[in-house]
């Protein structure tokens, strides 16, 4: 190699070491790098009432025309003096003296179905705090664990506010990389209030795992049952129905009334009976809104048995598949996503359709056959075997809640707690829950007034319309269709069951739906299905650690007592 | 001493590229597959577990079943897509004159593979609904009654059905060029000789294509082995695990369930089965190639 420049391995070694070496130690330095310190906080007082001015810019045909539109709403907020902690009970965009988190940008991360509450909320937010949310991101549904988990656990998160999905929560808490709220949320005046707003099952499931506070909750995911209120109108449907039945046509009571039902209006009408969810992993939440009527627990006390008692398990899978096996579901329904089933029933092919409680908030925005054709009741039940009284027992499906990370900065994390608050607390929550381009469904005792139904007839005064939130009107035109929403939500959320929410969860949750899937697809009988479902679920148990399971069980089942689903009722 | 030229520190970036991005990521996951590494169960602390990621793994009747499915699925797939795919390249060399015409049939053919398969995948998903979607109303007007393509016992072959429309064109482009490159001499010849046409193909145009005929089933079946976008989008597996593939119970191992130990272990059963079955094919496609082209 006459001509060129030599060197001996060592020196060639030396260089790609010390290349190795540098990008090693760049990349150290890099990781140990902090932002700067916290800021200081104090404590004054403040006004609670509010008007609010926002242009709503509308672009009609084409973009032919702009028109503007301005809504003016005056907001008012219970004034309770802030004793020595940080004020959360103030109207939105209301100055709060007491945190100041000027210089703090915040990144948050959100699954797609929920809306754009971050960008209508960021100018209010930082007007009372100083804030700055930065644009959210967004991932699809089912992709929101995947993503955020692989994110945490890399020990250098990408956000300081993550939304998750409740099911998982106690899997997140085991990673050691979610913090613990209790000493952020000590420090605001008056928090036995929000506490106390907070429906006691969003509260002690989704929010709290081992005497410890992991999230806030700001969406109450909970399904409820929706139908089509002309088809129980129709007069010569009700004849018909009197005919062959010899009872009026009335909204079903039991998930027996409920098929026949199905088959009634399948036959006369020509819709599908009803619709579901089958696609995985989701579906198991259709089932579990038969089984938990039927008083099925996921395990026994002592976390020997799964899916007990396992002839009522058996009982509510036969039900479940006679919705199947009858043909009153859509064709393919066991393969069948949540956007596939929306589109269904959107175009008014399904005649009722057990589904979250934000449906009809959505479809009334939308252009559809059955826009104005919209109602919800309580999610059918099952008689009690010991009492014959009706249990009902909707899933609370899903359920988003805000986490933050722990290796974050301690100033991101307390202008985080705050946010959380602030968001979760009826003072905002009350406008995006009502909000038809949010998914937010109600959550806080609050929700459930007079004054919040309301709000389902007015447009939300904070935010204007974008292409992504093109309009700004109420979902409903009459103020009774809100009110009774809004009481239909109540009256299921009262009778809500909690989804598996312990670490594990997802193991649990993957095998039941796969099972539930064999089970809609006729691959499984109602027998087998329950069987090879508890067998999975107590091999899973076995693997995951009997021993840790059954602590995490043991609390699951303290919370069910403390709220009144132990002993099943 | 031995002395290395400064040129060829010229390679560092690279060999820092593929250390960084290819070697250090496979040792790191050959290293946590021996490790009892679930954060979501067990908290971020790794256990030791001599190997009983495997164990669990190879005695997994889920990964049997979804091998029984990779089975399939690359079979009858990876077969129908070459037959197809070798057909329409010579089907357009052989009968059609124009130049042109054959671009623009080459293009058409090859459309599909530019289309992202999110897309695709959603397209054929439409395509099957079995509610609305066009192939059951076609399959009611032709009087099949109306079939449910995403039951157990369609599944999967709707996935393969989708596969085969997007990826039959890399086949046929590929077999088209080397088809080309076969001298248009020896047909010359074999033409003079009155041999015929059949003769023709069996003893000189397949023998030659052999070889890229091979390249191209392997292409495919590397890609049939690490196929996920379109299962994700049209079954996402089911109905029950009907259409689970070992990629995609990697998948749920290691992103729905956090268990990076047994992803990992599983990762690595499946890499070893690859270059096992890649190094095994390549060997028969060279032994077809020794065959002489005989007239």
């Amino acid at each position: 190699m006459s001509g060129q420049e030599k060197m001996d391995r060592r020196s060639a070694l030396k260089i790609v070491g010390g290349t190795i070496a540098g990008l090693v130690v760049g990349g150290a330095i890099g990781y140990l790098a902090k932002p700067a310190a916290p800021a200081v906080t104090s404590t004054v007082t403040s006004e609670i009432t509010k008007t609010i001015t926002k242009a709503t810019t509308k672009t009609v045909a084409k973009g032919a025309a702009t028109v503007t539109k301005t809504i003016t709403t005056t907001v008012t907020g219970t004034a309770t003096p802030a004793v020595g902690g940080i004020k959360w009970q103030l109207p939105p965009g209301e100055k709060n003296p007491t945190v100041d988190f000027s210089g703090v940008t915040l990144k948050s991360v959100f699954d797609a179905g929920i809306g754009h509450l971050i960008e209508w909320f960021k100018d209010e937010l930082k007007s009372e705090c100083g804030v700055t949310m930065a644009d959210p991101e967004y991932n699809p549904m089912g992709q929101q664990y995947q993503k955020t988990m692989t994110d945490l656990l890399s020990g250098k998160p990408s956000w300081h506010l993550v939304q998750v999905v409740a099911m998982y929560l106690g899997d997140y808490v085991k990673t050691e990389k979610v913090q613990a709220l209790d000493k952020y949320l000590s420090g605001f005046a008056n928090i036995d209030a929000f506490w106390a707003d907070i429906v006691p099952p969003f509260r002690e499931y989704y929010c709290k795992w081992g005497g410890k506070t992991w999230a806030l909750p700001f969406d109450g995911d909970i399904h409820v049952f929706n139908y089509r209120p002309s088809l129980f109108r129709d007069d010569k449907l009700k004849r018909k129905f009197k005919e062959k039945y010899g009872r009026p046509l009335t909204l079903p009571q039991t998930w027996d009334d409920a098929l026949i039902l199905a088959k009634f209006f399948q036959e006369e009408t020509g819709l599908y009976g009803m619709g579901m969810v089958g696609q995985r992993p989701f579906n198991y939440g259709w089932w579990l809104d038969f089984a938990a009527a039927y008083g099925v627990m996921y395990f026994d006390e002592e976390m020997e048995h799964a899916f007990i008692p396992r002839d009522r398990a058996i009982e509510a899978s036969e039900m479940f598949y006679k919705f199947y096996e009858e043909e009153v579901v859509p064709p393919g329904t066991p393969t069948m996503d949540i956007s596939e089933t929306v589109t269904l029933w959107q175009s008014a092919k399904v005649a009722m359709f057990p589904w979250w409680v934000d449906l009809n908030e959505f479809t009334a925005r939308t252009e559809c056959p059955v826009r104005g054709d919209l109602g919800d009741t309580l999610m059918p039940g099952a008689p009690d075997p010991k009492w014959g009284t009706i249990i009902h027992r909707p899933l609370m499906h899903y359920g988003r809640i805000f986490i933050i990370p722990t290796d974050i900065p301690e100033e991101c994390k307390k202008a985080a707690v705050y946010v959380m608050v602030r968001l979760a607390s009826k003072y905002y929550s009350v406008y995006y829950v009502a909000d038809p381009f949010c998914g937010s469904d109600p959550f806080l005792f609050s929700h459930y007034t007079e004054e919040a139904a309301m709000q389902y007839c007015k447009p939300n005064p904070y935010r204007g319309t974008a292409p992504d939130w093109p309009v700004n009107e109420g979902i409903f035109k009459d103020p009774e269709l809100a009110r009774k929403h809004v009481l239909t939500a109540k009256q299921n959320l009262e009778n809500g069951f909690p989804q598996p929410c312990w670490p594990g969860s997802a193991k649990y949750i993957d095998s039941l739906s796969i099972h539930v899937q064999k089970l809609a697809s006729g691959e499984e009988s109602p027998k087998e299905f329950v069987n090879n479902v508890a067998a999975d679920w107590e091999s899973i148990r076995d693997e995951l650690g009997k021993s840790e399971q059954k602590e995490y069980w043991k609390s699951f089942v303290e919370t069910s007592k403390k709220l009144g689903y132990w002993p099943r009722a | 001493m031995k002395k290395i030229s400064k040129s060829s520190l010229f390679f560092l970036p690279a060999f820092l590229w593929v250390f960084l991005f290819i070697l250090f990521p496979m040792i790191w996951s050959l290293y946590i597959s021996f490790f009892k590494y679930n954060p979501a169960i067990y908290g971020p602390k790794m256990t030791f577990n001599w190997g009983l990621n495997y164990y669990y793994i190879l005695t997994d009747k889920r990964f049997w079943e979804s091998m029984l499915h990779q089975l399939y699925y690359t079979g009858v797939g990876v077969a129908v897509e070459v037959t197809l795919g070798v057909l329409v390249a010579l089907a357009i060399y052989n009968y059609i004159r124009s130049e042109w015409l054959k671009m623009v049939c080459l293009i058409i053919v090859t459309l599909p593979i530019m289309a992202a398969p999110i897309i695709v995948g959603t397209i054929w998903r439409l395509l099957f609904n079995p509610g609305s979607g066009v192939l059951s109303a076609l399959s009611v007007m032709l009087g099949f009654g109306a079939i449910d393509w995403f039951d157990r016992a369609h599944a999967m072959n709707s996935l393969i059905i989708a596969d085969i429309w997007e990826w039959t064109g890399i086949i046929a482009l590929i077999i088209y060029a080397a088809r080309i490159a076969i001298p248009a001499r020896i047909y010359e010849l074999a033409k003079t000789d009155g041999i015929p046409d059949r003769i023709v193909f069996r003893r000189i145009t397949l023998p030659l294509l052999a070889e890229p005929i091979g390249m191209a089933t392997l292409i495919r079946m590397m890609d049939s082995y690490k196929f996920f976008d379109l299962l994700f989008i049209m079954t996402r597996g089911g109905p029950g695990t009907a259409t689970e593939l070992p990629t995609f119970y990697t998948f749920i191992l290691a992103f729905e369930q956090s268990d990076f130990g047994k992803a990992a272990a599983l990762s690595w059963i499946l890499g070893l089965i690859a270059m096992f079955i890649m190094q095994y094919i390549w060997g028969y496609f060279r032994k077809l190639r020794r065959f002489e082209v005989r007239l």
